[in-house]
């Protein structure tokens, strides 16, 4: 059978408007101008999340105490990128831990550097390196560095 | 729970969707039927009845339309709507002027077939009328060489 | 609850990147006649009808209000679910609760996808559009290069994290993913019904695929694929006049839990390879089918895999093996189509994905199995008793089905 016409279309997606909870990330991003890291912590089961919901995820109530966390942890689990998100390779691979945190239960995402992808390994001891220039955005947390 | 309100991010979407739809088969044949300012249905094997645009399926009957029928260029005006407003992104805007459109039973088709209905007012406009389809002079194998339908 | 039987499988006659020539009811009704024509049975015979597929793949939110007509729908109840890659067999049993209990005595599941009709990527990221739209307000870097959260890139972004922890917990390697991909490859070109065969598949061949994100390579990846699906059930009573051969339904289970991907709205609390959902829904699918022992009482399954580690990966977290023995096996070759273990002998969703029927071809592959009628795929050992797993979502959602060659007794 043959090829038949394509007829275009969209989902005008520009046209929505997305009202999001963002409580713990701007606390964290405030605070992150600072060069702190701020999460929130449940009074019943102790556990610290940033950024931080408005309820805990164990408990299900309402958390509200702002806890610091350290800028220093251990990874988890990494991957290391060798293409970008269209798949187009990227010119030097790039190494993608997710951390926790020292005092902190949830775990993040960065882009470590100062480290040979053969090297990187879970349970390794890193650190953030901070921007010299911060403005409250998630890139004042540049990137981390070895311990 | 005021205090959420004032921590909600406001964000909007910077993109749309976009889609590539196949016409399939049978509106293939009505499209490249246009380019010829015809009007094609398909029938059922079965019942008998002409539906237009084409379809594959008489779901009443569980059968494959195989036949194609050419439709008379003239119908009557069954049902009719007059719109006042126009829809761009979201945005509902008055439109320049209200328009008609028409829902036409086309001589040897059973169902009817949605138009735009021009050359008479909306004042004027009346079920029962008999109206004939206008095609756009160069015709590209595109839907809206259909342009409107218009009183005989 | 009353006995359920798989008494009819039907598909599009092929799944490939592209059916350039129909439109989307049109390809679906192919698979519809196909279910007919394969157990002589006409719409008069179906009572209901569950629809399944994911509609930001095509952005058309409603397909099967479109394709009444194709689908045979007409005067009967439709109902129309979307949980992500889990689709089709979240769909199958909704088409089993109607049987199960009472509401229907036949019941047809209608499944596709037509990924060719849209971006992949932007139907992947359609589940999560807040979230990205929230981060970027807050500065993150789309090109992943610096700052917190630096995305991974749709779909393998997440699933490279998992992957990486399972070959940490496991011990597995990368060749073991290589080999996993090079198999089911292998077995797909057994398959009239997938769309990446390659017989000459091998371990070094996938390897030579360039690192998406380690340890995923091109060759680990799924493709998209445009295909229908189609499923009839039905009661014992029914299945008794209308069947000759059964695959019974002998349990179904489904779990659910939070999100595992570094979203920042949510925050990271669990590992990616952790996956509690498999184990419980696993864990409640043996209890309810009566199996004690799943590794002698299960001789197949079917995994969803999305990517070539998953084959691996779930077969220790549903027990079919210890954590760390799936790769042995696959070294032992028992996981081959003439193993102990058989798995995906229909190549899996790494060799075919047409995300709305990727879940149910794991229901219909194992249901073939016991019923025997697998043809070139089918596997050496006789299959009594199969196992379908799907997973869904931001890895969150899992299905289990177990199917078996004679009913549940009272």
């Amino acid at each position: 059978m043959e090829e038949t016409k394509i007829v275009n279309g969209a989902w005008e997606l520009s046209t929505f408007h997305f009202p999001i909870e963002g409580r713990g990330l701007k606390t964290m991003l405030k605070n992150m101008k600072d060069k702190k890291l701020v999460g929130f912590k449940c009074p019943q089961c102790g556990m610290v999340y940033m950024p931080g919901p408005f309820y805990c995820r164990k408990c299900f109530i309402r958390i509200d105490d702002e806890a610091e966390v350290s800028d220093h942890g251990e990874i988890m689990t990494f991957t290391i990128g060798y293409a970008d998100v269209r798949g187009n390779p990227l010119d030097e691979p790039r190494i993608a831990p997710v951390v926790k945190l020292d005092g902190c239960d949830s775990w993040i995402m960065g882009v470590l550097e100062g480290v040979k992808p053969e090297d990187v390994h879970v349970g390794m001891r890193v650190k953030v390196k901070w921007a010299e220039e911060r403005t409250g955005s998630l890139q004042d947390m540049q990137y981390f560095l070895p311990e | 729970m005021e205090d959420i309100k004032e921590t909600f991010y406001h964000t909007v979407a910077p993109l749309d969707f976009g889609y590539n739809y196949r016409v399939g088969t049978y509106l293939q044949r009505y499209i490249d039927a246009l380019k010829d300012k015809k009007i094609l249905g398909a029938k059922c094997p079965q019942c008998g009845k002409v539906v237009v645009p084409p379809r594959k399926y008489c779901g009443a009957c569980n059968k494959v339309r195989e036949e194609y029928v050419e439709l008379s260029q003239e119908g009557t005006l069954e049902n009719y709507t007059v719109g006042h407003i126009t829809l761009e992104k979201g945005q509902v805007n008055q439109a320049e002027s209200p328009y008609i459109v028409g829902m036409i039973k086309l001589g040897g088709a059973d169902n009817l077939l949605v138009g735009k209905v021009a050359g008479v007012s909306p004042q004027e406009v009346k079920t029962g009328m008999r109206l004939k389809a206008v095609w756009k002079d160069q015709t590209e194998g595109e839907y809206s060489d259909l342009d409107h339908f218009e009183p005989v | 609850m009353r006995n359920v039987g798989i008494i009819g499988i039907g598909y599009t006659p092929v799944f490939v990147s592209k059916r350039k020539e129909v439109n989307i009811p049109e390809m679906i009704s192919e698979a519809v006649d196909a279910g007919f024509q394969n157990t002589g049975l006409t719409p008069a015979d179906i009572d209901a009808m569950v629809f399944g597929n994911m509609h930001t793949f095509e952005g058309v939110n409603l397909p099967h209000l479109w394709a009444a007509e194709h689908i045979r729908s007409l005067g009967k109840p439709v109902m129309r679910i979307a949980t992500g890659g889990t689709t089709g067999m979240a769909a199958f049993h909704a088409g089993y609760y109607h049987v199960a209990s009472g509401m229907a005595d036949v019941v047809m599941v209608v499944t596709y996808e037509k990924h060719s009709e849209g971006d992949a990527q932007v139907g992947l990221m359609g589940i999560i559009t807040p979230e990205v739209m929230t981060m970027l307000a807050a500065g993150i870097d789309v090109t992943g290069g610096s700052g917190m959260g630096a995305i991974g890139g749709g779909s393998a972004g997440g699933i490279s994290f998992q992957a990486s922890s399972y070959l940490y917990h496991s011990g597995a390697g990368i060749e073991h993913i290589d080999e996993q991909a090079a198999l089911e490859r292998r077995n797909a070109a057994k398959n009239p019904y997938a769309h990446l065969k390659d017989p000459e598949a091998t371990a070094e061949k996938i390897a030579q695929t360039p690192l998406v994100s380690w340890p995923i390579r091109f060759g680990h990846i799924c493709p998209t694929t445009d295909g229908a699906t189609v499923c009839i059930l039905a009661s014992e009573e029914k299945a008794a006049k209308l069947a000759d051969k059964v695959a019974w339904v002998l349990s179904v289970a489904n779990c659910a839990s939070d999100a595992t991907t570094a979203n920042l709205i949510e925050s990271q609390i669990t590992d990616p390879a952790e996956h509690l959902p498999a184990i419980i829904a696993s864990k409640q699918a043996y209890e309810r089918a009566g199996i004690v022992d799943p590794k002698k009482e299960i001789d197949y399954v079917e995994i969803y895999n999305g990517f070539a580690h998953q084959t691996l990966m779930y077969l220790e977290k549903i027990g079919m093996c210890e954590v760390g023995e799936a790769h042995k096996l696959q070294e032992a070759g028992e996981l081959e189509m003439n193993g102990r273990c058989p798995v995906n002998a229909s190549g899996g969703v790494v060799s075919t994905n047409s995300i709305g029927t990727s879940a149910l071809n794991r229901v219909t592959e194992a249901a073939l199995q016991v019923l025997g009628q697998a043809g070139e795929h089918q596997v050496e050992k006789d299959v009594h008793t199969a196992l379908a797993h799907g997973w869904g979502g931001l890895m969150q959602y899992v299905t289990i089905t177990i199917l078996g060659d004679k009913p549940k007794k009272a």
